[in-house]
Parts: C-alpha cells; structure tokens; sequence
C-alpha cells in the first residue's frame, strides 16, 4: 500500500512534533514505531506523549535512528554477511585515512567493522541493505510484522545509505508517516558520499520521485505557531527557491519583538533587559561570559526571545545578503544557511545578532538602549 | 507461544550439543534415572527466563552449571597449553513463529533459523583477560572452570538482550521438590499470582499495605510508640516508633499463604500439594492460549486414583497448551499418549515412536506402554518368548550367581509374543541400544533365522540352538538335562524323549517352576547359558 505513506515538509514553529505526538497517541491498536535522528527529539517526542498521557502506551516504541539501525537492522540476521560474534555497539567516527576507503566491501570484517568488532555509523545501513537483499528480505519482513506504522520525525536529516533503507521500508508493508522540514537539514546522519543530489534541501527531490512514482504523498505545511511575521519573513527569505512563505500564527504579543542588530557594547544591557536565549554557532565562539546554547542542540526548542552569536559568513550574510558563491565556476552556499534557520525560528516573539556594522537586508533594525520596539 | 525445538550445550549431563524436537502439544520425556530428562526441563525454562532457583543465573553461576566431562577436558587441556579455550554453556529455546513474538525473531541462533526464540550464553568475559592470564599461571592448581570470570546473557534471536524473556508464560511444576521460603510455597503464590488479574493483584498488594499501615494506629501499638518517644534522646535524637515494613520489599506473595481446608498448603500432604498444584497451573490464565506448562514427575507422592483423576484434567484442559512432562510411570505415559513419547538414553540419544516403520509404531501404540518403558530402561534386556522360558532362564541365573535374581546384575527378563522380537530389536536398533533374545529354533536352520533379523539386529543378538530336532525349549531342556532326571523331579516313567516333551509342553509353565523351585543344579543348554554373557 505504497501511498498509504505520507511526508510534509512543514516550516519551524508549524506544531509539526505536536501533531506528530498527537496522531500516534491516537494510533490505538496497531504497533507505532517512532523514530528521530537526535536524541534531543526523542527525548523531546517522549515527554511530550507522557505529557499527555502520563505514561508511553505499550504499542509505541520511540527509538533514535541509530539505536533502530542496530537492534532491528544490523542485529537480527547479522549471521547472513558476518560470522563474528554479536554487533555489541557501533563506532562514531570512521577513520580519515586513505586506507579505510579502499577497503573492498568483500572484506565483510574490515569494510564494516572496527578491529574490536564494532560497526561503523556509516556502514550500518549499507550492511542492512546488503543483509536484507542476502536473507531474500528477512530484515524488512521482520521490521512488519512488529509494526504497523513507522513515524519517521526529522526526515530530512536521513542522507546516504539511510536513504536506501528508507527505500525498503517505503516499498514494504507497513504505514510510513514522515515529517521534517529541509530547512532545517543541519545534521545529517552519515558523512557517506551516496545521493549527494538529496543532501540538505535536496531531500525534497528524493520525496518528489517517490511521490511521481506512486509510493508517497508529499505534502507541505507554511504555518508557523511560533514565530513572529517579522522573524517567519527573515527565515524565509534564506530558502527563496522554495517559494514557500511563511504565515505566523502566533497571536500574542509581547513589548519587543523583530529583528535586531545588537552591537557587542551593548549586549549586558540587551541580557539584562530583554533576558534572551543565547546562541552560538560553535562551542568555541566567545559569547562574553554568558550561558549559551549551541545552535544544534537548540533544535526542537522554543525561546520567546534569542541572541544569536554568528560567525565570519553569517555576519557577510547580513553585510551583503548574498546566500551563495562562486567557487571554481561551481555555484555553492556562501554559509550554512540550514544552521542560521533553525536559530533564527527559536524565537517566538525576537532575534537579535550580535553585529556592529552595516545590514542590507530589510527588516531588520539597530535596537537602541531603554527603547521598547513594539 | 510453542516450542519447537531445544538445544543445550555442556550444560549439566549435557557433553556437547544435544537437540530435542518438540511436538506442538504434548510430550513425555522417558529415560533413565540420571540420564538428564529433568534437565531438559530446567534448561526450558533457564533458556526462556534466565533464571535459575528464581534468581538470575549470574547470581547462580557455579562450576556444577558445567558438563562434567567437558570440565574434566579443559583442566587437562589448560595443563599442557594456557590458550585451551574455555568451555561455553549455551542454551538456545526455538519457538513457532508467531506475530506476537515478531520481536524475538533473527537468525541469531546455531541453527540460524529463522524464528523467534531465545539464546542463554554462559560465557568468558573477555574484560578479565588479564587476571585469567594470571589464574592460568598457576594451571597445576587449576580443578575445574573460573566461573568467577564467566557471565551469563540471555538473547532473543534478534541479537537483543533481555532480562526476563518469556519466563512469565512458563509454569514449571516441579513436584519432587519442597520448596518452602518464609512459610509460603513459592510455585502456589507464584501460580496464583498468575491466576489474578492485574486488577485483583493491585487490589490485594494495596490492601496488604494498608493493613500494615494500620498497624501504628492501633491503640495498643500507639501505646508503644509514645512509651518510646519517651526515650528520645537517649538511644538517637530523632523519633523512634516501630510499625511494620510497608517497603515493597515484604509484599504480599512473600507473606500472604494458601490455606486449604483451614489449612495452611506446606502442611498438607505432599500428594495433595502436588494435584493441587497441577490443577492452578491447569487453570493459569484460561484465556491466554500461548503458555508452556513443564510437569516433573507427576506421579510423585499421587496414588494411582489421584493420578488418574489428575491425568484426565491434564488430558481435558491442556489441549490449547504445549505440555512437556518427565516421568517414570508407564501409567502417565499410556495416559498422555505413546505417540507423544520422546524416548531419552543415557548416551543423549532421542526417540520418537514416530521415527519406527509404520507396522511397528502401530503395534506399540496398541500396545501397553509398560514393556515399551521397560525395554528402555532396562539395562540388559533379555526377550524371551513366555513365561516358561522366564522361569527357566531365572533358574539359570540363579544357579550361577549364588541364588540371586538377574535384576541384581541388571538384567530385566521380559515375555513379549513370538513374533514381536523383532519389534522391539527395532527399537533397541533407534535407542543403539543391545538387547538379547532368547527363542527357540522352531525347527528351522540358523540361516534362515538369522536372515529373518538381519535388518533390525543392531548391536543386539539373537540365542537359539542349532539343533533343529529340538524345535523347543521342552526339548532342549531333555536333551541337555536328562530323561532320567526329569522323569524323577516330576515322579513320571516316562520310556522316551518324546513321551516326556509331549507332557511338558501340556503343562509347560508348571514345570518350569517346579525346575526353578528345586533346589538342585542342572545342566541347562548353552545358548541359555548364553544369555547373562
């Protein structure tokens, strides 16, 4: 029943994880498989189901991409490819050498698997796949007859061989219900070089030819609960070859709101008197003592006011407003645009960055000490 | 849930691999003492729960878990090399597929099959290599396998770890065994936990709790414990009050016990503690098909009638249930069917009645299952084809043995009808089991007899004498002994051989005793003498 899957793309803020929460709670009676890339949204997914519930019924699984990978991919009929001992855990980070990637993957145990037997992140879904098509599909087979209906939230971090998995799933038998938003495509499950046309944005693609092909409907959603107009406006004008604005939602009002430049001297007065959520691109950005997020692990959270610290190409952004670059006649992103959306739609009512120059893009105002903005 | 198949590995009486296929309904398991039937149940239940003694294995980890001969082996390996690998305990649970049980499916298993099940390793762990590199340092003083750094891990055949697995669905009625803690029977609280609903249990832990809770309020108790406050200051400056333990750790199933008649169950009869505890397990769950009941030696401590009653609720109730028993009685096995017989040998072969051509399993189904137990439990069966020849092969045995009976020497004498040797070589030829049959020649020459068993002999053999003139024990029995003899134990005047065979075979069973009750010696043929060898 191949059209029985459904993804959408919806924008930050759109209530997406809420509706997701909402929809497998009500899944009553079948098996519910829900399943996200960062331990952040899992943990996230959890609590919201036992907000609601008090408990996590017992036809829900919630499991992270990884820990779904090992136990109901790799695991189950790991004796068709490899006949060590059980797959105890895998390895983060493969090595950078040479060596590693001229390992013919007829070498099972080399191309797979750390001297100690663990299973490299990267390899895991090409060993299901190859597992899988040995076993005449035993790995999928299995994975329905547990579940009826696979949750997939933060789809468009899956890239790689991830995909290909995702290809078996969508052809078999069980009910795929995916949501993601490509703008917010920051992390991304393997450093593989497969379908590199799918990466990022280029997920959307992926889904395209699934839907023409009968296999998916693919839907989109541009309400955003959440943000501000003035902040949905700055974050959609990062991915203007969607051609997807954005429309708020968010009815309440607070006595600062909009986009703001903020110079590094008055940011203890801007702390003290907005008393916003920091965030910093990087661990090692100076952010002048103050408690701060990194971008990535404020993924999935709402702040109704934020202080961005952005690095050299995100400060260009906001000098030119140029989102690409030419680099040996090849047209590439001029920043991580991705990274600067997601901090951007944290905030419900205010953005501010920390910037001392001068801003092209519109919208956007130099905040001024002791003035309320509303 | 059914189990289809089992396989154990070095675990107790178990050398090497041992597998065991299961019918879907119900099995009895026949053998020998001592030969590992009661193990297979243990190891059923040890490879769906993890648990022995109802504790995790770990806690239970000892070196009699491990085959002898398979300890025996490693400390001799060990001495002449430090690297001879470690042995390995494993048990591996092969149940029917089901979606239910989806979870639990892989190939993850030695047969990699695949389908749900479960997979117990008692294995080395390979964190303590150092300090193993120092225990076998010393390998002269090394006796048998450091469990110490061994651990116990169960697996679904998915290649996940569980805790418990399905142990829940197991009932494990052991009734040879007393086990008593704190006064309460473990199997009655734990069958009639399994018989409440959720509901029920909750009800009565939150009423056990309030009772205890209770307790402090009493007058009496209050008492107490302002007599007590008094004293503060001088044991502890906080306030001292006693009440009962309201921790989860004194639940009700440790304190609350069954009473039957007024009485408290470990003080009935251990017959009755037996049917009764067959009978809950029976009830366990009505409506939950999938469960497993192991039934040891059910005809312990049971007088027949109790059995028989006992044995048709088994028969009536336990149809939707997959039921493994272990028994001795030919009574509980013609009771539960011969055809679900597994036949068990002390050198861990297995049998089925099923795996015997057509014409012989038929003849067995018929037939009662006592001689069909005996021929397996004998040690050394001997066939004779009457009780004339029983009689006389006792006297035989006895004259050369001090007057002692053969099952003294392990011999088991057993009358089956002419025809039916050969039955039963095929037997003893699927058990690689020798039996001896001891027949007459019929008149008929050693070739032909002996074409006639050829197919079905085995290690087994066959006695008769070559004397075709003698057709039959009667006259094999004068020609060796004597006319004259014979004439003067039965007071006759019999002129010839033939005048005499004539009359004994008449009477061919009371003069076999009469030559068993003389307290003379004989010369009786060889080919009798044949058969202690």
């Amino acid at each position: 029943m191949p059209s029985s899957n459904q993804v959408v793309f919806a924008a930050a803020g759109s209530g997406k994880t809420a509706s997701l929460v909402s929809s497998l709670v009500a899944d009553q009676g079948r098996r519910v498989l829900v399943l996200s890339y960062t331990q952040e949204n899992v943990s996230e997914i959890r609590s919201r189901v036992v907000r609601q519930l008090g408990f996590v019924p017992a036809h829900v699984t919630i499991q992270g991409w990884f820990t779904f990978l090992l136990k109901d991919g790799v695991r189950p009929y790991q004796n068709y490819l490899y006949n060590g001992p059980r797959i105890e855990s895998m390895q983060f980070d493969a090595p950078k050498e040479n060596w590693f990637k001229t390992i013919p993957k007829s070498n099972t145990s080399r191309y797979y698997f750390t001297s100690t037997g663990k299973i490299y992140r990267d390899r895991m879904s090409d060993f299901i796949v190859e597992v899988n098509r040995i076993s005449g599909g035993r790995v999928i087979n299995r994975i329905c007859q547990i579940y009826d209906a696979i949750y997939i939230d933060e789809i468009q971090d899956l890239t790689g061989w991830d995909l290909d998995v995702l290809d078996l799933l969508i052809d078999a038998d069980v009910d795929l219900v995916m949501t993601g938003d490509v703008r917010q495509a920051i992390l991304s499950t393997t450093n593989s070089t497969k379908h590199p046309k799918y990466r990022g944005a280029g997920i959307v693609k992926y889904f395209v030819e699934r839907e023409r092909k009968g296999r998916c409907t693919l839907g989109t959603r541009s309400e955003s609960y959440r943000c501000k107009q003035s902040i949905c406006d700055f974050a959609d004008a990062l991915f203007p070859e969607l051609r997807q604005p954005t429309t708020s939602l968010n009815k309440e009002s607070a006595d600062h709101e909009g986009v703001f430049l903020v110079k590094p001297e008055q940011v203890p007065e801007y702390v003290a008197s907005v008393r916003p959520q920091v965030l910093r691109y990087s661990k090692d950005a100076d952010v002048f003592g103050n408690h701060a997020l990194n971008i990535g692990v404020a993924k999935g959270q709402t702040f109704d006011h934020v202080l961005i610290f952005l690095q050299g190409t995100g400060q260009a952004y906001l000098a030119t407003g140029r989102l690409t670059k030419t680099v040996k006649g090849v047209v590439k992103p001029a920043f991580h645009i991705p990274k600067l959306y997601v901090a951007v739609t944290r905030a419900r009512f205010s953005v501010a960055f920390v910037y001392d120059g001068v801003c092209v893009l519109p919208g956007v105002r130099e905040y001024v000490v002791g003035r309320r903005t509303t | 849930m059914i189990i289809s198949k089992l396989l154990i590995r070095n675990y107790k009486s178990f050398e090497g691999d041992f597998a065991l296929e299961l019918n879907p309904t119900f099995n009895v398991i026949v053998g020998d003492n001592e030969c590992g039937k009661s193990t297979i149940l243990e190891a059923i239940h040890l490879g769906l729960s993890g648990q022995l003694n109802g504790r995790n294995l770990n806690y239970e980890l000892t070196p009699h878990l491990f085959n002898k001969a398979v300890i025996d082996r490693y400390v001799q390996e060990v001495k002449a090399n430090k690297a001879a690998v470690l042995p390995e305990i494993l048990i591996e649970v092969y149940l029917t597929p089901d979606d239910d049980l989806a979870d639990y499916r892989g190939s993850v298993n030695t047969a990699k099959d695949d389908v749900p099940g479960f997979r117990l390793e008692v294995r080395f762990r390979s964190e303590f290599a150092e300090e193993y590199g120092h225990y076998v340092e010393k390998a002269k003083e090394i006796r048998t396998v450091p469990v110490e750094y061994y651990e116990a891990r169960l697996f679904s055949f998915s290649g996940q770890q569980v805790m418990r697995g399905l142990g829940g669905e197991v009932t494990f009625i052991d009734t040879t065994a007393a086990r008593a803690q704190n006064g309460t029977d473990l199997y009655i609280s734990r069958i009639v936990k399994d018989l409440l609903t959720n509901k029920q249990r909750a009800e009565l832990a939150v009423n056990h709790r309030k009772l205890k809770e209770q307790f402090s309020d009493e007058p009496s108790v209050k008492a107490i414990n302002e007599e007590l406050q008094r004293h503060q200051g001088k044991i502890t400056d906080k306030v001292l009050a006693l009440s009962l333990d309201v921790s989860s750790r004194t639940n009700w199933e440790t304190v609350l016990a069954a009473y039957l008649n007024d009485i408290p169950f470990h003080q009935i009869g251990k017959g009755e503690q037996s049917s009764v505890k067959i009978k809950l397990a029976l009830e366990k769950k009505a409506a939950q098909t999938a469960s497993i009941i192991l039934l040891e030696e059910p005809e312990n401590h049971l007088s027949y009638a109790r059995m028989n009653v006992l044995l048709e609720q088994v028969n009536t109730r336990c149809l939707d249930k997959q039921l493994i028993a272990v028994t001795h009685s030919s009574f509980v096995l013609n009771k539960l069917g011969l055809d679900k017989l597994i036949l068990l040998t002390e050198r861990k072969t297995t049998m089925s009645l099923k795996s015997l051509s057509e014409g012989t399993y038929s003849y067995f189904k018929k037939l009662s299952g006592y001689d069909t137990l005996r021929i397996v439990l004998a040690e050394k069966p001997i066939l004779v084809e009457g009780p004339s020849d029983e009689l006389i092969l006792l006297k035989v045995f006895a004259q050369q043995n001090g007057g002692r009976h053969p099952s003294s020497a392990g011999f088991d004498i057993i009358s089956v009808a002419g025809l039916a040797a050969a039955r039963y070589l095929e037997v003893a030829k699927l058990l690689g089991k020798s039996i001896t049959v001891v027949r007459d020649n019929d008149g008929k020459d050693r070739a032909s007899l002996e074409s006639r068993y050829s197919k079905v002999l085995g290690m087994s053999r066959v006695l008769f004498d070559d004397d075709t003139s003698c057709r039959t024990l009667e006259p094999q029995l004068i020609k060796s002994i004597g006319l004259d003899k014979l004439n003067t134990l039965y007071k006759l005047e019999c002129t010839t051989d033939e005048e005499l065979a004539e009359w004994m075979s008449d009477r061919k069973t009371s003069c076999a005793l009469r030559l068993l009750e003389s307290s003379e010696t004989w010369s009786f043929p060889q080919y009798l003498l044949d058969a202690f060898k």
